[in-house]
């Protein structure tokens, strides 16, 4: 079975990165600018991972993770955040919202495809 | 040869720079004969012009690293792609050679396919130094953002200290300072936190 990942960043260079990656290991992948263009594309398609950037204009990562925590058909499902930020205090807050993972960038395509496989099971 | 274009280049336009900067002493020397209000406003529009320039060129920085990353990613995927194809059409090469019984051949095919795993693992690499580019044009957005609290700030230091008393003066100075350490602040909490591009941690709660 194809797993299908929402790969959210406002950098375009990181979504072909992170896409290039994905694909090549067989996963479907959907891209969103931000925070409030994941929500809208997760409206019209279902995904088996989330994998989001935190500072984004208009929605930002944690807000993107508290709004799929409340909602019944990602409750529990895995969200990775990918971002430069690296404080503990940061990690807090994405561990708050119900972030299932905290990866730093620049991330090493491997690791992240290991990391993808470990939490998808 | 480039980087010895790109010094004299550099050279051209500080030598450049520096006749701009004696043109507008003298432009302001000569208005400043006639009006102080005049000097000033010959000030604002340069200061302006200045602020503007360096706007203009962060943007076109962030542009040029973006298209070039973009371009590079294109080139990485392709040469990737070229690779796994080569990396699946080794084996079979090497099953059918079997039967013919060189085994110099095989040997040279088990080397081919290593040398296709070593390229793949330098590719990932590759792909790892590539998101410089993501943190450049973060740097770049703070840098951005700086340079037009600065700005604003000196603009109002001129509309406000054409007829004030030394208090006045103190105040907007405390003023700049309290802009610019708000700015910082702004920055910082933000900040790209990466020195160097060695691969992120990974922590799963």
């Amino acid at each position: 079975m194809t797993h299908t990942i929402l790969a959210v960043d406002d950098s375009a260079s990181i979504r072909k990165i992170v896409s290039f990656t994905l694909t090549g290991a067989d996963y479907k992948v959907i891209e969103a600018v931000d925070g409030q263009d994941a929500l809208d594309k997760l409206k019209t398609h279902h995904v088996n991972l989330i994998l989001t950037d935190i500072n984004m204009p208009r929605m930002d990562g944690i807000t993107l993770v508290k709004s799929l925590r409340e909602s019944p058909q990602y409750k529990s499902a895995p969200i990775l955040i990918l971002t430069t930020e690296s404080s503990d205090a940061m990690k807090a807050q994405g561990r708050a919202a119900g972030a299932t993972g905290w990866l730093v960038k620049p991330f090493d395509p491997q690791r992240l495809l290991d990391v993808i496989k470990k939490v998808l099971g | 040869m480039t980087e010895k274009r790109n010094v004299a280049q550099i050279s051209m336009q500080t030598d450049t720079n520096t006749i701009r900067e004696s043109i507008l002493q003298d432009e302001i020397s000569s208005e400043t004969g006639n009006s102080t209000k005049d000097a000033i406003v010959i000030f604002r529009t340069h200061v302006n012009e200045c602020f503007e320039g360096i706007s203009g060129e962060l943007k076109q920085v962030d542009k040029l690293v973006e298209e070039a990353v973009n371009g590079l990613v294109a080139n990485l995927n392709t040469i990737d792609h070229l690779n796994t194809l080569q990396y699946n059409m080794l084996p079979a090469i090497k099953i059918k050679l079997a039967g013919t019984g060189n085994p110099e051949m095989a040997k040279l095919l088990d080397g081919q396919i290593e040398m296709v795993g070593e390229i793949r693992q330098e590719l990932d690499m590759a792909y790892t130094f590539l998101q410089v580019g993501d943190m450049i044009c973060q740097l770049l957005t703070h840098t951005k953002f700086r340079v037009e609290v600065i700005n604003n700030a000196l603009q109002c230091v001129n509309q406000q200290g054409d007829n004030c008393d030394d208090t006045r003066l103190q105040q907007i100075y405390e003023e700049i300072s309290r802009a610019v350490v708000a700015a910082n602040t702004l920055s910082c909490q933000k900040k790209v936190p990466q020195h160097d591009l060695q691969s992120g941690g990974i922590e799963l709660f």
